[in-house]
């Protein structure tokens, strides 16, 4: 009889218990399914903003096969440091690149506010660059900062390595800025506003069906993603390895200037574009 | 101080064709000349009217003046450089203003673009700015940002912007739009006293013709691109406005139906009779009124700018 008696109670008490958390999960259960099909292009658009990390990965293993097969150097010199000091180093340098800048120059040409910024007696091709620094740039950059300097700690690299790697990063961002403000320049002045944005932007626009006039999506990607990021990341190797530096160097000097030549030849012919009306 | 000669401008746009695969066919291109053979030339310390109806080629003339846009063809000067070469020297020594566009940083205290401009133009005078603020009564505004401001506040910051480095000549692109009656005699009187006092050359474009009125001695009116007056203002209302009206209010019915001059009778309201005729005419109008009827009260009614203006942008 007792035991009868314990188990009505268990069963009333663990109904009461399921019910009370019921009459709390249940609208917060339709709560989150509202919120989730509300935030369903959110998530979209919040899943897309890994695309630049995303696009990288695929260019390292790429590049990690690809050098297994071709060169027939199976990860001889490429440990595990290796890989994510330089997965660190260039993420760092995709947050040096004041994206927000560009958009600001975009978003005042379209206002017309341009205007004002050329009476002024600056110069203008520095200042597209440093308009508005992005605060996120800043955090990340120290985020991956310290990413490098626990991974240095943690596997005894040598401060010199370290020391190159981050010079590397400072000239490597000035590659990647200028190759990506180039081809959004180039593709703004020559067809439309929506291009200058990030490519994930841009994207986001198509999720929400709003298709822009643009360039194929996948030709975006190559452009403003794919080519800065081969450009720079196959020195960010060499850099730790240790081989070649006078080659590797070199290349990274004549890589700037020809992406520096690249966003300024670009900058100058949108400009004459604009004041030709 | 300004200097233009056979000026043309030229927009080319060029249209794709509709449909999928429009990209792939010939582009449509279409010119429009904006401005047409223009030629003038203005005097330092001078305060010009810059007229037009809409799309009659005044903002572009200005935006070639102070060099954001290049000219097809035409040579111009403004105070003595070629706006084409955008020289520092240049940039300093013009201001400009469009109401319909901002250079505050909206998203900043209007202070801010007040230290912006000062940095940029190597502002000497800090007490200029302390001025400015005054002469504006805006000093509880500077630490407001801007896109808070009224449409007022933002005119009267956006004049001391433009003021600051005290620039030669000012060009103004619609300074008193959508402003009220206080914030445009205020605008009025700054701009009055910095022409009159500092001496700059100021170029205004205008659809407010009692600015022009009250602001400009001389007018220089665009019709599509070309210039179809170039003189004083008082000039140009004697020339197109020396029609006016005279109101008769008489006694008796009305039975008057003339149409030759010196009396074009324009119409009847009762017992009030509107008579066209010319400056010239008016004594002998109003001679031939009372002889046929016993007049109470005579009203002249003037043609004002606008009217002449509107009569011009018709034509």
């Amino acid at each position: 009889m007792k035991l009868i008696l314990r188990k009505q109670i268990s069963l009333k008490l663990s109904v009461n218990y399921t019910y009370n958390n019921m009459k709390i999960l249940k609208p917060a259960l339709i709560l989150t399914k509202a919120s989730f099909k509300v935030q369903t292009r959110s998530v979209v658009i919040f899943l897309l903003s890994f695309m630049s990390p995303l696009c990288y990965s695929v260019i390292l293993i790429t590049q990690i096969i690809l050098n297994y097969h071709i060169v027939k150097n199976p990860f001889i010199n490429i440990s595990l440091e290796m890989y994510l000091l330089t997965f660190f180093v260039l993420q760092m340098i995709v947050f040096l690149t004041f994206d927000q800048s560009q958009r600001h120059v975009a978003k005042e040409i379209l206002s017309g506010s341009f205007d004002y910024i050329l009476l002024r007696p600056i110069n203008l091709f520095y200042y597209k660059y440093f308009r508005v620094p992005s605060l996120m740039s800043v955090v990340m950059t120290i985020m991956y900062l310290t990413a490098i300097i626990i991974t240095t700690i943690m596997y005894n690299i040598p401060v010199s390595l370290v020391v190159q790697l981050l010079l590397f990063v400072v000239f490597s961002s000035f590659i990647i800025i200028n190759i990506r403000s180039g081809m959004r320049g180039l593709v703004f002045f020559k067809r439309d506003i929506l291009n200058t944005t990030r490519v994930e932007e841009s994207l986001n626009i198509f999720v929400i069906n709003k298709p822009p006039e643009i360039f194929p999506i996948p030709i975006q990607i190559i452009l403003t993603v794919f080519i800065p990021y081969i450009v720079v990341h196959n020195n960010a190797f060499e850099v730790l390895r240790g081989h070649g530096m006078f080659y590797t160097w070199t290349l990274t000097g004549i890589w700037i200037l020809l992406a520096v030549g690249f966003n300024r030849c670009v900058w100058y012919y949108g400009l004459k574009r604009y004041e030709s009306g | 101080m300004i200097a233009v000669k056979n000026l043309n401008k030229t927009f080319i746009s060029q249209k794709s064709s509709p449909g999928l695969f429009g990209f792939m066919k010939p582009k449509i291109e279409k010119k429009f000349e904006a401005v047409k053979d223009l030629t003038f030339s203005i005097q330092p310390g001078e305060f010009v009217a810059l007229l037009g109806a809409n799309g009659a080629g005044k903002t572009t003339t200005l935006k070639m003046l102070t060099g954001i846009i290049q000219p097809t063809s035409g040579g111009m000067t403004v105070a003595g450089f070629e706006p084409t070469k955008r020289q520092n020297e240049f940039k300093k020594a013009i201001s400009f203003v469009m109401a319909q566009k901002s250079q505050l940083f909206l998203e900043l205290p209007v202070k801010d673009t007040f230290e912006f401009i000062s940095e940029v133009y190597c502002v000497q005078n800090s007490k200029l700015l302390d001025e400015l603020i005054e002469r504006f009564n805006i000093g509880d505004k500077i630490d407001t940002h801007a896109r808070r401001l009224s449409l007022g506040q933002r005119m009267k910051c956006e004049l001391i912007c433009s003021f600051l480095y005290q620039p030669k000549v000012i060009f103004l692109d619609e300074p008193t739009i959508g402003l009220d009656v206080n914030s445009v005699s205020e605008v009025r009187a700054f701009l009055k006293e910095t022409n009159h006092i500092l001496g700059t050359t100021i170029i205004l474009t205008t659809h407010n013709m009692d600015d022009v009125e009250e602001l400009c001695e001389r007018t220089i009116m665009l019709n599509n691109g070309t210039k179809i007056f170039d003189g004083n203002t008082k000039e140009l209302k004697n020339i197109f406005g020396d029609e006016r009206i005279i109101e008769f209010i008489i006694d008796s019915s009305v039975n008057l139906s003339h149409s030759t001059p010196p009396i074009i009778v324009e119409k009847i309201e009762g017992q009030k009779i509107y008579v066209k005729t010319t400056k010239k005419d008016s004594a002998a109008a109003i001679n031939e009124v009372m002889n046929h009827y016993q007049v109470n009260e005579i009203n002249f009614k003037e043609t004002n700018l606008s009217e002449v203006v509107g009569k011009l942008y018709v034509q």
